[in-house]
């Protein structure tokens, strides 16, 4: 058995790491060289342009969508929807984990205080039932 | 290397180019600052200075001087009608409900202090009036607040009379309020 899994390689989706795209998804469309590739959301999909990226910044993930090097947009999308690829993607843990954060990252000091009360009434409540016993 | 250049100018005119100010103009009255980004009415607000830092308290209007009204409101967290800038605040995205409050008496006159006496004589004297608010403005305050309070729902409620404070991994520059 092959030692690895995951590849650089056209239609292979991949979390950028940093920059200002960072936490968003994106599908290996092209090799540049050996450091860079072009990934493309598509932008309609998850907002990331099309546009080179070098392989440092992104993490590869388990799927991989069927298209040839260098694809269009629409190719790249009717592969994905095909697959259901994003689909797939955001029922991992990891894909979930993303999606927590981004929530979290995007709440408000009074969702952050109504979050905190909730979790107070949770705490009580286990520590009542666990007491009985 | 020397620099290329104009030279300095050496020879000083005294006297010649001072500029006469023209007494008949007075300046303009100075506008109020513009309201940070969504500020409104009803909008809460942290306090990050002053005797009640930390307390979230209602946005009512801004006043002539440029400086914020709110209120906690009093009955809620204890926080009467103050002035603040706006500089030391921050705003959050919740709102309140004001339900029509009229705060329209309220303006910078309403905070002037009346001028205290010489001190000299009433410093020692031990049965020196303590001074407070006066009933009047308390009552008043109150009548403000009733239709502000009485409007606001249970978690809101919860929400004003919490103080704010960061915790362990909250990085101030990265919340969205």
């Amino acid at each position: 058995m092959s030692m690895f899994t995951r590849f650089v390689e056209p239609g292979r989706l991949a979390v950028i790491t940093y920059g200002p795209c960072a936490g968003k998804v994106c599908t290996v469309v092209d090799i540049v060289d050996q450091k860079r590739v072009v990934v493309d959301g598509p932008s309609s999909v998850t907002g990331v342009a099309r546009h080179m990226m070098p392989v440092k910044r992104l993490s590869l993930t388990d799927f991989k969508a069927a298209i040839p090097r260098g694809a269009r947009e629409k190719t790249l999308k009717l592969a994905l929807e095909k697959e259901s690829i994003l689909k797939k993607w955001s029922e991992t843990s990891w894909g979930k984990k993303l999606q927590a954060k981004e929530t979290r990252a995007k709440m408000t000091d009074f969702d952050r205080f109504k979050l905190m009360v909730a979790k107070k009434k949770r705490s009580a409540l286990v520590k009542k039932a666990l007491k009985k016993k | 290397m020397g620099k290329a250049g104009q030279a300095r100018c050496v020879h000083r005119t005294f006297g010649k180019k001072t500029k006469v100010k023209s007494a008949g103009k007075a300046s303009k009255a100075a506008t109020p600052p513009k309201l940070k980004k969504g500020l409104e009415a009803g909008s809460v607000l942290i306090l990050l200075a002053g005797r009640f830092r930390g307390r979230r308290v209602v946005f009512l209007k801004q006043l002539e001087t440029g400086l914020l009204l709110v209120t906690g409101p009093y009955a809620i967290n204890g926080v009467p009608l103050r002035r603040v800038n706006q500089r030391f605040c921050i705003a959050t995205s919740a709102k309140v409900d004001l339900k029509g409050a009229d705060y329209s008496k309220v303006d910078d006159a309403y905070f002037t202090k009346e001028a205290s006496k010489k001190k000299s004589a009433a410093m020692f004297a031990a049965d020196a009036e303590k001074k407070g608010i006066s009933d009047e403005k308390k009552a008043g305050q109150k009548g403000m607040d009733d239709k502000v309070v009485k409007g606001l729902a249970a978690d809101m409620k919860a929400y004003l009379k919490a103080k704010f404070s960061l915790s362990d991994k909250m990085y101030p520059h990265e919340l969205k309020f």
